[in-house]
Parts: C-alpha cells; structure tokens; sequence
C-alpha cells in the first residue's frame, strides 16, 4: 500500500494541517517524528486463567503501517493492547518499544466521561491553550478539528449520541499526541458519516495506528496489515486488508472458511 | 394470490409530547422479499420506525400496517430473553413449531409398534408430515441450529442466559430470530457485538434469505452486497433509494454537489470514499 512508504510525507502534510480549518472532519494530531524502529514482538506466549491466549506470536510493526486487529470476543485482542502498553506482561517472549516511540491509547472505556460536562470542557480539561504532539493549539480549534463546531462545543456530554461520545472519547484520549495509536473499537456506535471521518483521519494520520475493529468496509479501507486471532491461541500477522485476509483465509481452509466457529483455546500448561 | 406489498406505511408520523416529532408523514410500501438497509444520523427516527413495523408502538398517526398472513419478527438493541431457560432453550424458542412436526413424526412413527395400530391412518399422518417438515426445510434442523450457534458465537447451550454479558444476550437474540424466520424480518443495529467474520456470515445468510429485511445498520458491505433499497431517514422523514450503498453515495455525492455551491467537508469525505468504492475490485466480497 502507498502510505507504508510514504511516511516522511504524510508527517508533512499533517504539520501544515495542524490548527488551520482543516479539511479533514476529524484530525488526529500526529506525535514527533516516529524512528524506524517502533515496536517488536518475539515469540510471546500469554495465558489467561487455564487458557492459553497467544502462541508463539512475532511481528514488528512498520512506521506508516495501520493494523487492523480481528477476533471473537474475548480471544485476548485487548489483553495484547495492555501488553504493548506495558500494563500487562507476556508470559514470554519479548517486546522491544522503539526510543521515539509515543503511545497513544484509546480504551472503550467511554462510560468514563463526565456527562455533566460540556463537550469543551470534557475534551480540554477547561484549557483554551493546549499542547497538542508538541505544538501549540487553541481549545476551541482542537476540539473543533473532532467535529465539534460552535454550539455543539457547549452540550453537556450526557446529551450525546453514542457516536458522539465515541468522538469526545477520542478526542479527550489523543489529546496528548502520540505516533503509535492504540484504538480499542472505536467504530462501535459510529454511523456511517462518522466511520467515513474517522477512516479519513486515519490516512491522513502521520504515524503507526493499531485498531481493534469488526468492520470490514472499515478495515479494507485503511488498513495495511491484519493481526487475526483465528483461534487455537493463534494469531497470524497478515500483510493485506481484511478482504485480502479472507481470500487467503479461503485458500488455506476451502469452504469451511465460511463458517465461524465458537473459539477454542489451548491448555495452558505451566 | 400473491400480495403486492407485505408492509405499507400512509401519512405515518409519530409524535411525542410536547414537541417531538420523530417520523413525520412517512408513505412507504415493502415488497415482499425486498431487502432494504436503513440509514440515517442518531435520532433520526430508525429505531421509532422499526418499532412501528414490528407492532410494538401504535401512538402513531397515519396508517402502518402488515398484510394479513405475513408475521414479523424484530430484533431490538435490547432484547429480552427467557431467564428461566437456558441458552439453546431460548433458541428452541425460535423453532418451536418446527421442532413440534419433528416430535409429531417421531409419535407418529413409534405408533406402528402398537399391534393394533390402523396402518393406513398412520401413513396418512406420516405422509401429512413429512410434506409439513419438507415444505418448512426442517429435515435438517439441528444441523442449522449448530451452525448458527457456533457462527454467532453463542455460549455454550446449556449456560444460563441470566450470566450472560449484553453481547451475548444480543448474539443469543439474534440466533433465535433468524431461526424463527419471520416473513418481515427487521434487525436494529444486528452487527453491533458480532465481530468480522460472524458478520460476514450474517451477510451471506440474509443474502440467501427468503423473507423481507429492514435492517438498520452501519455495515457498509451489508448495504453494498444485500441490500437492493437504502432508506434514509433524516429528521424524521423517510429517502428511499433504489440501489446498494454504493449507489446510493453516488446519488447522494450529487444532490450535496447541487444542494451546496461550495463543495462542503462532508461531500468531499463521501467524495473520497466514492473514489474509493470505485477503484475497488468489483468482487472485493465474494
């Protein structure tokens, strides 16, 4: 894909973007400049309770990349983001943070917006003059570049549709900037004008995006590579977007491709 | 004889006190088999229309009516289940009458063990069956029953529904429905809590199924390789369009383009998705 090689590129176009009307319906700021390491993973193993969640699993992540990660629930996808930012530990293996690494992650935890804030308030903690991936940002045109135009800016976060919410959510989380996002569902709720500007944002992004999605349109648009926790505790890191992940999918099992099954984990054996 | 539309809608309009008026004069009819996707912003009215067409809301004005014959099912954002069964229970629920023939022909069978049984009057009744089960597709209903389960990711049959988290409620809900297979089939937002693959599997048993779907979603391949109708609503009133969601961003790309002079933000963004859609493969979902 295009913008795996053109990362220089992008971090421009995003900088002159910054704080102006931009174009874009929902902007994500971009955090400094992303060396080329960003982050490692070397044979991890994790387990849960007696389940083994994640066998043997190694990929590295490229700079400009966006990976979609796919699964069942509770086959361990957020277990792995909680890994990569270190609140959890693998059981083994390694994982390597590159030195200009920032991350930015996004949990689901919108339930842990203040409703009786307005919208300003909630995403800018009451400061007009924010710092946003290193730069100076007025309050109004940040949250502004979420979508939040005028008025909008001064409903209580309790009147909200949930796709909005979703919005202030995102907005409030990358605030402080970041060149490897960790987005946990953030298409729940959306409809389909806001997924549009959130895929739009996406390839506008200047950095690493890692999300956590179950929409195909969504994922066959931005992203670059696949991580598909496909049961058996195996994770596959699959170069393609996730129409291409199911035509090699297709191959590998034939018709029985087509019909999911309930997951299934390995022993954990300590 | 074939009824023309199995739903029609005159002059619907909705309206809660003091001031809200959440569908305003919709006239709709549905043919059967027609499937049709429903989009429109939060608080457009989607799941108030739905609500009407499943019985479950008569403050309405206007007329809305299901055609005498047909039956309905609605999956709704949160649906009740029977707390005193346990999983596969409830999805039995939905099979109730197919799974009553089944146990009918095995009674019927086990009657010619009886010595004095009339064989000619059990045959009749085997025959009577047998055509009932073969013309509802119940031959192999267990087999259906585990394949829907299994690729919904059910919980495990015999857990009971009341420890289950709102997800698996939902998935549990929408398994039941679809065994059920009512004549107008209408699913609120029924791809929230599937993940990719279960959804691609939901896709390709609406594409395959008989019946009338309205389905609210924001599932984008869904519009674009089920649906032969989007309905729009937008503050209340009701857009329909003739076509998948790819057509349906074509039309509306251009009347944003005659509507606004300047080409605003959201028309450049559905711009940029069209653009997408369009050098797409035709077969990205097979």
């Amino acid at each position: 894909m295009a913008r795996l090689a053109a990362y220089d590129k992008l971090l421009e176009e995003s900088k002159q973007a910054e704080g102006r009307d931009a174009k874009l319906q929902i902007f994500i700021p971009s955090g400094d400049r992303l060396g080329d390491q960003v982050i490692g993973v070397e044979g991890l193993n994790k387990g849960f309770g007696e389940k083994l969640l994640i066998e043997d699993l190694s990929f590295s992540l490229p700079k400009a990349g966006i990976v979609g990660i796919i699964g069942p629930n509770g086959a361990g996808k957020t277990t792995l983001f909680k890994m990569l930012t270190g609140q959890e530990q693998p059981d083994a293996g390694s994982i390597t943070v590159g030195s200009t690494v920032q991350l930015a992650y996004v949990d689901q935890s919108r339930d842990s917006l203040d409703d009786t804030k307005t919208v300003y308030e909630e995403i800018t903690g009451g400061k007009d003059d924010l710092v946003v991936g290193g730069r100076e940002i007025h309050g109004r045109a940040y949250v502004a570049s979420f979508n939040f135009t005028g008025s909008d800016q001064q409903k209580a976060v309790g009147v909200l549709s949930g796709g909005e919410r979703n919005r202030v959510h995102l907005a409030k989380l990358l605030k402080e900037g970041g060149n490897v996002l960790l987005l946990d569902e953030p298409t729940n709720d959306l409809d389909v004008d806001t997924l549009r500007a959130l895929e739009e944002a996406l390839e506008a992004y200047a950095g690493c995006a890692v999300v956590i999605s179950h929409d195909r349109w969504f994922l066959d648009r931005i992203a670059t590579h696949m991580l598909a926790f496909e049961g058996d505790s195996q994770v596959r890191w699959f170069e393609g977007n996730f129409s291409e992940y199911e035509a090699f999918r297709k191959k590998e099992l034939g018709a029985e491709a087509d019909q999911p099954h309930r997951i299934a984990y390995k022993k954990l054996s300590r | 004889m074939a009824a023309q539309y199995i739903y029609s809608m005159h002059k619907l309009t909705r309206f809660y006190p003091p001031d809200r008026e959440v569908l305003k004069d919709i006239s709709l009819s549905f043919y059967p088999g027609a499937k049709i996707g429903v989009l429109g912003a939060n608080g457009a009215g989607k799941s108030s229309l739905l609500k009407v067409m499943a019985g479950k809301d008569d403050g309405f004005t206007g007329e809305a009516r299901l055609t005498p014959g047909f039956n309905v099912g609605m999956l709704e954002q949160e649906p009740h289940l029977d707390e005193s069964k346990n999983v596969k229970d409830n999805v039995m629920d939905g099979v109730a009458e197919v799974a009553g023939l089944l146990t009918a022909y095995d009674a019927c069978l086990a009657r010619y063990a009886d010595p004095d049984a009339d064989y000619e009057k059990i045959g009749e009744e085997q025959a009577r069956l047998e055509a009932e089960i073969s013309a509802k597709g119940a031959n192999d209903l267990d087999r259906k029953i585990e394949i829907a389960m299994d690729a919904l990711r059910l919980p495990p049959g015999d857990a009971e529904v009341t420890n289950l988290s709102g997800g698996e409620k939902r998935r549990v809900a929408l398994c039941r429905l679809l065994l059920s297979a009512p004549d107008l089939l209408l699913l609120d937002e029924p791809t929230n809590h599937l993940d990719a693959e279960s959804v691609a599997w939901l896709e390709r048993f609406l594409r395959d199924y008989a019946g009338t779907i309205v389905a609210i979603t924001h599932d984008r391949y869904f519009l674009d390789n089920v649906a032969g109708w989007i309905l729009e609503l937008d503050r209340g009133r009701g857009i329909p369009f003739e076509g998948n969601y790819s057509g349906w961003l074509e039309q509306k790309s251009a009347r944003l383009a005659q509507e606004e002079k300047q080409a605003s933000n959201r028309q450049r963004a559905l711009n940029q998705e069209l653009e997408w859609v369009r050098m797409s493969p035709k077969a990205r979902q097979s």
